[in-house]
């Protein structure tokens, strides 16, 4: 038997080299989505899960292509154009005041450095003697607030001092095929929640002979407690070209450094105050989505949707919401504080794991292809994950019908077959869009949208023209 | 002829030494030359190891297959009580410096005194002083691979006896002073070993060891600050997929690193059990002042450098390891005790032998309370989810079981094949579905 040890090693070696065939990749994307342990949402979260229509198309900060985002024209025009919800970030004011801005300063989106430059505005002393601080007082107040102030960011200013910047104007001069006067002759401002809220119900600013909103301030400064010491009343009139959708909203917490730490809590009392909170008024359950083709969403337990990419506002919007108002959980690739680092099966899953445990419904990734170009979040892989777990599909953004094909079984992954018992060739119960028209035209092609809603869209400018733009 | 054509040739590898010296192969090379008038002997040689091996794992697979995992080439001069060796590896086809040394050892009253200098292993280990091919096994054991020493430039001196030896020297932390920055920092070992028991049958050692190392190599952030950086790890104990993924710490801003360690090794003609010990702590430096500096001016800025360093924190971490390993003769030649280098050397002549081992290599050095989250590679104080700042000084590198049972023939002096089966377990947060592997192993040694 050892005669001839040196050939009976060499075909040993030889034998185990050709026996393994097995797959050599180190992550093996595919066959470990398969294998990775999901946790599964609970009968309870279920329930308020399905508080959420399918395919729902969630008009992104109302729309960043016809018109100027996050902003009466822009939520406006969603609404009429027959979108499920008007999306928006939302931030804090220094007073308190919670409000609509996309990015974590308000450069971009308006004219701030033009009003107010690098410094304190120079009506913060005025706004302090105003509201019952004496001169003196005012004086240092003003000058505490010189040595912390962060220039831009929506936590350095007064509500009322955002309302004296034009969100509007910008848009015309960067997207000059879409500019339109009236998004300047018609102050844009910087939206407070309570605004997206009335435009979902049909209602537009109440403005003075000069176009200005009409809104008064009651209360006392108090420095120990700025975000509570003051209250702002708005005031709104009937739209009259609402044609009757009501539409939800969907909510962003934003990072949470650029908010109070108790922001989800100041939310809650918003949508308390506004009568959108269906934890203290839930809707009766026999609402349907649509009524008379009209969108009806905002009618329903699945009026407001709560989102956040942040672990920590994730966290705390269980602590505040306990599940009880759908919830999405959004994610990105990147390295930066909030961002999916480890796009791989056991990092994805992680995410969604995370979602589950407090009380999320809704994962919402990110998607490539033009225009946004967006890292892939939602490869079939990752939307099988998903799907796995329970979790509604919400991807953003979709600006193109390349993209609602790709992600929607027409073509490209649509083709896709080895996910398919759970996907079916779809990747996404529902759709951020920045071209509501183009999306909602997309889906009633495919018999995705509900046979109870509207199946005409209307023109997108043609809306923008007969709402007065 | 022919010993005269190749003297001037392989006469610039030379310096000289005619005593026993460590070197990374037990064997005499076979292609010697010696000129007895001058006490001059030149010797050249090569060895060859290629390893097969299949894995079997949970979740991440590894690349079973076959692979050349050592191709050396040696030589040595020896000039009356000077030696020079020189080794270098072509495995994997890319050029690999091993040891190049001089080494002047001269006999004294109580013991053997000797002077070494060049590129070659720090004293401060067992495991890496022990040629790979005299270990008894296709790997050295992963606590060795992931905290021992390795080489490095320096001098050293050692004195032994029957009863002690010591090793212990100076060297450069980065012997091509080609570090992006900075100037190169300097280490120090030593290695310290009682022989109780020291005859032709048995051997007895314990002994203890220390290391010390300045790191002052690194990269230059964009605020001009020097960024040093240590990063530790190991493979599954094989070559042919010799990932050190699953294991692995890397530590930016590392500064100052202090290992100790204990050893034992017994042995005797038929039977072999030897261990280590190792520890390592690793402290941190940072230019908190200019990092901090340099993010002043933006709207994002940290106000004082106190809340800066409080948002950015530096921390010393700890890891640990050891193994224990056996061996029994079933037949051959006795095992036999290296009194110069301290360690037990390689087969030789025809026999057999089985070994096993058992090691752990704990690169784990998290705080406890802490939360993982895989998706972001990060751990979160008291398990609280807080966007910003990251806070946590914990370590994940990975705790490594691993256990191996061998069994090796010798045809020779020249020819080897080793067989081998080991379990690793891991634990690592980050590989949380990576727990058992399973590898089946051979390995071909040839080397003149």
């Amino acid at each position: 038997m050892f005669k001839n040890p040196i050939r009976l090693g060499i075909m040993g070696m030889t034998l185990i080299a050709f026996a393994s065939c097995e797959n050599q990749d180190f992550t093996d994307v595919n066959n470990d989505a398969t294998r990775v342990e999901v946790d599964h949402i609970s009968p309870e979260m279920a329930k308020v899960r399905d508080y959420v229509p399918m395919y729902a198309v969630v008009a992104h900060r109302g729309t960043t292509f016809w018109a100027p985002e996050e902003t009466e024209a822009a939520w406006r025009w969603a609404r009429e154009m027959g979108a499920d919800y008007l999306e928006s970030d939302l931030q804090c004011s220094k007073d308190g005041v919670v409000l609509a801005n996309h990015d974590d300063n308000l450069r971009r989106t308006t004219n701030i450095e033009n009003v107010f430059g690098e410094t304190v505005p120079e009506t913060r002393k005025a706004f302090y003697m105003k509201h019952g601080v004496s001169e003196a007082e005012a004086e240092k107040l003003v000058a505490a607030d010189k040595a912390s102030f962060r220039p831009y960011y929506a936590k350095s200013y007064m509500y009322e001092e955002l309302m004296m910047l034009d969100a509007g104007t910008w848009f015309n001069e960067t997207s000059i095929e879409q500019a339109r006067d009236g998004f300047s002759e018609q102050h844009q401002y910087v939206s407070a929640l309570q605004d997206q809220i009335m435009y979902a119900e049909g209602k537009m600013l109440k403005r003075d002979s000069n176009g200005e909103r009409v809104y008064t301030i009651t209360g006392t400064w108090d420095p120990e407690k700025p975000y509570d010491c003051l209250d702002y009343t708005f005031e709104y009139v009937n739209d009259p070209q609402d044609t009757g959708n009501r539409p939800g909203i969907y909510i962003e917490f934003k990072e949470s450094w650029l908010n109070p730490s108790d922001f989800e809590q100041r939310v809650y009392e918003v949508l308390d105050n506004c009568g959108w909170n269906i934890i203290t008024k839930p809707a009766p359950a026999s609402e349907p989505f649509y009524k008379n083709g009209k969108v009806n969403v905002g009618n329903t337990n699945g009026k407001v949707i709560l989102q956040s990419f942040s672990l920590e506002s994730l966290t705390r919007t269980e602590k505040v919401f306990k599940g009880q108002v759908p919830m999405c959980f959004l994610l990105w690739e990147g390295q930066a504080a909030t961002d999916l680092k480890y796009n791989t099966p056991t990092g994805y899953a992680s995410f969604i794991n995370l979602a589950i445990q407090y009380k999320a419904h809704i994962i919402g990734p990110s998607i490539a292809g033009a225009p946004n170009d967006y890292p892939e979040m939602n490869c079939p892989w990752q939307a099988y994950l998903i799907k796995r777990s329970g979790l509604l599909n919400h991807p953003y953004s979709f600006d193109s019908y390349a993209q609602m094909g790709k992600y929607f079984g027409q073509y490209n992954w649509g083709n896709t077959v080895q996910f398919d018992d759970l996907l079916h060739g779809i990747y996404g119960d529902g759709l951020f869009t920045n071209r509501t028209e183009m999306t909602l035209k997309y889906l009633i092609d495919k018999g995705l949208r509900s046979s109870e809603a509207t199946t005409t869209v209307p023109d997108a400018v043609q809306t923008l023209v007969r709402l007065g733009y | 002829m022919k010993k005269n054509i190749l003297m001037p040739i392989l006469a610039g590898f030379a310096l000289i030494g005619n005593v026993a010296n460590a070197q990374d192969f037990d064997t005499d090379p076979v292609v010697n030359f010696k000129n007895e008038a001058e006490d001059v002997k030149f010797t050249i040689g090569a060895r060859m190891m290629a390893d097969v091996a299949y894995y079997n794992a949970e979740f991440t697979p590894l690349k079973s297959g076959a692979a050349i995992t050592d191709a050396r080439i040696r030589a040595s001069l020896t000039y009356k009580d000077w030696y020079f060796y020189a080794d270098f590896d072509f495995a994997g086809g890319k050029f690999n410096q091993k040891d190049l040394y001089l080494k002047y050892t001269k006999e004294g009253e109580k013991g053997f005194h000797g002077f070494k200098a060049g590129y070659y292993n720090n004293p401060a280990t067992m495991a890496n002083n022990t040629s790979r091919g005299s270990l008894h096994f296709i790997s050295r054991a992963s606590a060795a691979n992931a905290l021992s020493i390795g080489r490095q430039l320096g001098v050293s001196y050692s004195f032994y006896n029957d009863k002690f030896f010591a090793n212990q020297g100076i060297f450069a932390e980065n012997q091509y002073n080609d570090q992006i920055a900075g100037y190169q920092g300097v280490s120090l070992g030593g290695r310290w070993l009682y022989r109780p028991v020291n005859n032709e049958n048995h051997t007895f050692h314990i002994g203890a060891n220390f290391h010390y190392a300045n790191i002052m190599t690194g990269e230059v952030t964009p605020e001009g600050v020097l960024k040093t950086n240590l990063t530790l790890g190991t493979s599954l104990e094989t070559y042919v997929d010799g990932t050190k993924q699953f294991v692995s710490a890397t530590m930016p801003w590392a500064k100052n690193v202090y290992d100790f360690g204990f050893e034992a090794l017994y042995k005797n003609d038929d039977f072999f059990i030897r261990g280590e010990y190792m520890h390592k702590t690793v402290t941190k430096e940072r230019d908190d002042q200019r990092l901090f500096e340099a993010n002043l001016g933006s709207i994002d800025s940290w106000g004082t450098l106190e809340s800066w360093q409080a948002g950015n924190p530096l921390g010393t971490n700890s890891f640990q390891g050891g193994y224990v390993e056996a061996g029994y003769k079933i037949f051959g030649d006795a095992y036999k005790y290296d009194n110069a280098n301290g360690i037990l050397k390689g087969m030789s002549g025809k026999s057999l032998e089985v070994v096993a081992r058992y090691s752990y290599t704990g690169l784990n050095d998290i705080v406890d309370g802490e939360l993982y989250v895989p998706g972001r590679d990060q751990y979160y104080p008291d398990g609280v989810l807080k966007d910003y700042p990251a806070t946590s000084k914990s370590v994940g590198g990975g705790n490594l079981h691993s256990a191996t049972v061998g069994l090796n023939y010798s045809f020779n002096k020249y020819a080897q094949v080793l067989f081998s089966y080991t379990y690793d377990h891991l634990d690592r947060d980050k590989y949380q579905f990576d727990n058992n592997f399973h590898t089946v192993q051979a390995r071909l040694i040839f080397q003149f």
